[in-house]
């Protein structure tokens, strides 16, 4: 089994992360299709080149069903391979394989995959405390039957920060923890956001004193060591071969991936600190026929710093129990010598919902194609790009290579 | 203290009210010896049907722990620091739960632990805390 590198992403287009009070209220619909326009724009192809759609089902606004069909109809298109990918912040991720692989056997030849961040207009007869309540418990079930609304919610387990805190634990217990180590991963992703006019934190570097001095919401986790939920929105399209040739910019070929489920919560995991992503790099590294050394940049999927830790390990940038002395030795920075999240990552980026996985992706985009302006890289030719869905719970990994 | 009250089903009702009478019931295999948590009707190690509600005795070890500082539900705000903890029963599988009775300070990954069982309302809703053994 194998992707052949017949399939290339060929144009992005990303909203710039902004604050929900104060960024534009569109349908999921309306989102989706300027983000498809702008997209477009981007790889020089016409809406009549798209003929495979994919498209995040959880959380979709106007359609609890039949997803697919009414973005395609509302868009314009008409579609020989349609996806509904629900896999929270690695969707991005495994929309990019499941489209090279659908134009890989033919299907299609230019798959759209998009996923909108904002929020949407307000329903005037909608009630305002469900809406506030249903925000409150996320990703969590509550509906009868669900086993998390039943052994989780009674006991206060629920979202993401205690999750990842209580793995982050874990860790320091079987390896030992250096906060100050930690903290440099936040911090070096501030400072990448200073060379990204597109981040939300660009003009706002910080200190390893700054993330140490902010306020612990789950032991060991500070504040500044997690994700700020913003409004945003991303697109990027998958084209065959062929088709990219004719495109605007350098083609980004999709030369290996894996994926990798092994639990909703946690708490049920095997070895908590043994993440998902360390089978999905192995297959996606197998796969490519490269290795982590190989890598001219990771982009890696940063919901807190102890995802980008484990991922490190567990993907074989450095063994198991050795991230810290990892993260000591290296300069995380685009300046440096181990390039990590060089637009800002989530972190300073800001995280635009299920897209901010794909800010990930189409930060190697931009770089493979040489485009990244102030923080390009020297290096550009491969990228490993990762995506974390629920507390560790799928995960997903993508080599990329410049055409 | 006003925690959202379990639901139970068909399928996990032994298990509330094993502890509504003190009594910690969980589904075991009768064909592979597999304990199997959360309830289910199937063995998730082997898929028989062939499951037994068994009585085991609480004692665990704490697996992990963190101490939310921003209250994940309105619920646990109070005056003490809501915890939240993993446990491991002494037969192998894990249970999330809360520690009470122990100060954050006091807690420490591997603690020994034993059963608290909670009762939520006047009602009769049990729920399973541990403390310090």
């Amino acid at each position: 089994m194998s992707l052949t590198g017949k399939a290339a992403i060929v144009g992005c287009a990303q909203y710039r992360p902004e604050k929900y009070a104060t960024a534009p209220q569109m349908f999921h619909l309306e989102q989706m299709a300027d983000l498809a326009r702008l997209a477009l724009i981007d790889a020089g192809l016409t809406l009549q080149d798209i003929d495979g759609l994919a498209v995040n089902g959880a959380h979709f606004n106007e359609a609890t069903a039949f997803v697919p069909a009414v973005v395609a109809e509302y868009l314009g298109l008409q579609v020989g391979f349609a996806e509904t990918v629900d896999l929270g912040g690695t969707s991005a991720v495994a929309m990019a394989w499941r489209a090279a692989a659908a134009i890989q056997l033919g299907l299609c030849r230019a798959v759209l995959c998009v996923i909108p961040g904002r929020l949407t207009p307000p329903d005037p007869d909608a009630d305002p405390a469900a809406f506030a309540a249903a925000m409150q418990l996320g990703g969590h079930s509550q509906r009868f039957g669900a086993p998390e609304a039943e052994f989780d919610l009674p006991y206060g387990h629920l979202g993401q920060n205690t999750g990842y805190a209580m793995i982050a634990q874990q860790y320091a217990h079987r390896y030992g923890y250096d906060a100050a180590a930690m903290a440099g991963i936040a911090v070096a992703q501030r400072s990448n956001a200073q060379a990204n006019p597109e981040a939300l934190f660009h003009g706002h570097p910080i200190t390893v004193d700054d993330v140490l001095n902010s306020k612990v919401v789950a032991d060991p986790l500070h504040l500044l060591e997690i994700v700020m939920p913003v409004a945003g929105g991303a697109a990027f399209i998958v084209a065959s071969d062929d088709l990219a040739r004719d495109c605007r910019h350098r083609p980004v070929r999709i030369r290996g991936c894996g994926e990798q489920l092994d639990f909703k919560s946690p708490s049920y995991a095997r070895d908590m600190t043994v993440t998902p992503i360390a089978r999905a790099a192995q297959r996606a590294f197998g796969m490519a026929g490269l290795t982590p050394a190989d890598m001219d940049m990771a982009q890696i999927y940063d919901c807190y710093t102890i995802t980008v830790l484990l991922s490190l390990e567990d993907a074989g940038f450095c063994g198991k129990g050795e991230g810290m002395a990892f993260l000591r030795e290296h300069d995380l920075t685009w300046r440096g010598d181990f390039p990590l999240n060089t637009h800002g990552g989530q972190l300073s980026f800001g995280q635009a919902g299920a897209a901010g996985g794909m800010s990930q992706l189409i930060e190697a985009v931009t770089q493979i194609r040489g485009d990244a302006g102030e923080r390009q890289l020297r290096k550009h030719d491969t990228a490993f790009v990762s995506g974390t869905g629920g507390v560790m719970s799928e995960q997903g990994a993508l080599i990329l290579t410049g055409a | 203290m006003n925690a959202m009250i379990p639901r139970a089903t068909d399928i996990s009702r032994p298990f509330w009210d094993g502890l509504r009478e003190q009594r910690i019931l969980i589904p075991r295999c009768q064909r592979c010896s597999g304990w199997v948590f959360y309830p289910r009707r199937h063995c998730t190690h082997c898929a028989s049907h062939d499951l037994a509600w068994t009585p085991v005795s609480g004692a665990a070890t704490l697996c992990s722990f963190t101490i939310a500082r921003v209250p994940t539900l309105p619920g646990f705000t109070g005056p003490d620091p809501q915890n939240l903890a993993i446990v491991t029963f002494s037969e192998g599988f894990n249970m999330n739960s809360a520690l009470t009775g122990v100060a954050p300070d006091d807690m420490w990954i591997g603690m020994p632990l034993r059963p608290v069982f909670d009762t939520m309302n006047d009602a009769g809703h049990t729920r399973l805390l541990f403390t310090a053994a």
